[in-house]
């Protein structure tokens, strides 16, 4: 038996398959839900990047009433990282468009796409929990200061503190546990689809 | 746009149930294929011709399959519409004796060399599967000669 004997047998079996079916409602519920994901992606930009900036004004005008240098300090980090974690976002969501739209070429931008935001993961104590967290901390320990401008930390504080703490921790396993577990597999899988086709360019 | 779009499907859908078959994982199939066809519909629109419909269609399903992740998100007015429609085979012609050898090789092939003998298979010229992975068209003779080489080995005086 010959490869080719099968051409005619795969011809018949997948051009049989959608013979005659009324397809009208399956393309209307596609229109549907290719819009209603457009959407839900579009409003999820725009509440990230909302939330953060519509903080930016807040502490602004906090800075006003500052009542120590330490709490504004803390107040220009949070200004400071209200403007840097909505661009951080958009920055990791921009990708290079491939140079055509081989299989190849599609899967080298998917790689760039999926280390950056494995990266992007992996990271986030740096480029968000830090800052964050350092700006919570200055803001209400400088809150209250005596003459010299030493913090006075009380018990409820330091109880604020310890949940801030393990808070902080929780958000940091929970995103280097996403990124091992979404993106490392199918990072593994394009790098693989990647090997193949690049072996066959080889041959 | 709809009705060429419906028709697209129609012509198709053996060869987008095939994709998705191949390359599922875990019983995720029917979200693939339902991301293979958004995807498809996505990208009808800016399709204008350049290449042949069923280069763009191997294109664009390739690229949701190869990369596709199991959806959270159920669809479910997808899944309802999907549903009325007399669900052919998951798997191709598992009745007919050519689709079970078929299908028994192409799952010993890896993901690229499955993907070039579908488009083989279908009568893709080896420009055209070249266009599709990425590939130049000669690397794209010499492994559809390994394949078939591969094949003739395993099915050598098998008269079925």
């Amino acid at each position: 038996m010959k490869l080719d004997d099968l051409k005619e047998g795969w011809k018949t079996e997948v051009e049989q398959a959608g013979e005659q079916q009324d397809l009208s409602s399956l393309v209307e519920s596609l229109e549907k839900e290719t819009i209603k994901l457009d959407k839900s992606v579009k409003r999820r930009d725009i509440i990230e990047t909302s939330i953060a900036l519509l903080l930016v004004p807040v502490w602004a005008w906090k800075l006003f009433y500052s009542a120590s240098v330490l709490q504004s300090i803390g107040l220009w980090i949070a200004i400071l990282s209200c403007l840097y974690i909505p661009y951080k976002l958009l920055k990791a969501r921009q990708v290079e468009t491939a140079k055509d739209d081989s299989l190849l070429a599609f899967l080298s931008v998917e790689k760039i796409k999926l280390e950056k935001q494995k990266q992007l993961l992996e990271s986030v104590a740096t480029w968000y929990i830090s800052p964050l967290m350092l700006a919570i901390i200055l803001i209400t320990a400088g809150a209250k200061v005596d003459e010299a401008g030493i913090p006075l930390i009380s018990q409820q504080l330091m109880v604020y503190y310890f949940f801030c703490a393990i808070l902080t921790v929780g958000v940091y396993f929970l995103n280097k546990r996403a990124a091992k577990k979404k993106f490392a597999p199918l990072l593994d899988k394009v790098n693989q689809q990647i090997k193949e086709l690049t072996s066959l360019s080889n041959v | 746009m709809q009705k060429e779009f419906e028709q697209v499907i129609a012509n198709n859908q053996g060869r987008i149930r095939y994709i998705a078959s191949r390359y599922c994982q875990h019983n995720d199939f029917e979200d693939m294929y339902q991301e293979i066809l958004m995807q498809l519909w996505r990208s009808f629109a800016s399709f204008k011709g350049n290449s042949s419909r069923e280069t763009w269609l191997y294109k664009v399903a390739l690229n949701t399959a190869t990369t596709f992740v199991g959806k959270t998100i159920k669809r479910r007015e997808l899944q309802q519409a999907l549903a009325k429609i007399t669900a052919p085979n998951t798997q191709i012609g598992q009745e007919s004796c050519q689709a079970d050898i078929l299908n028994a090789f192409m799952n010993t092939l890896s993901d690229a060399d499955a993907s070039i003998l579908m488009m083989y298979l279908d009568g893709l010229t080896s420009e055209n599967i070249s266009e599709v992975v990425g590939i130049s068209a000669n690397a794209v003779r010499v492994r559809i000669k390994r394949i078939k080489t591969t094949f003739e080995d395993q099915y050598i005086g098998d008269e079925s």
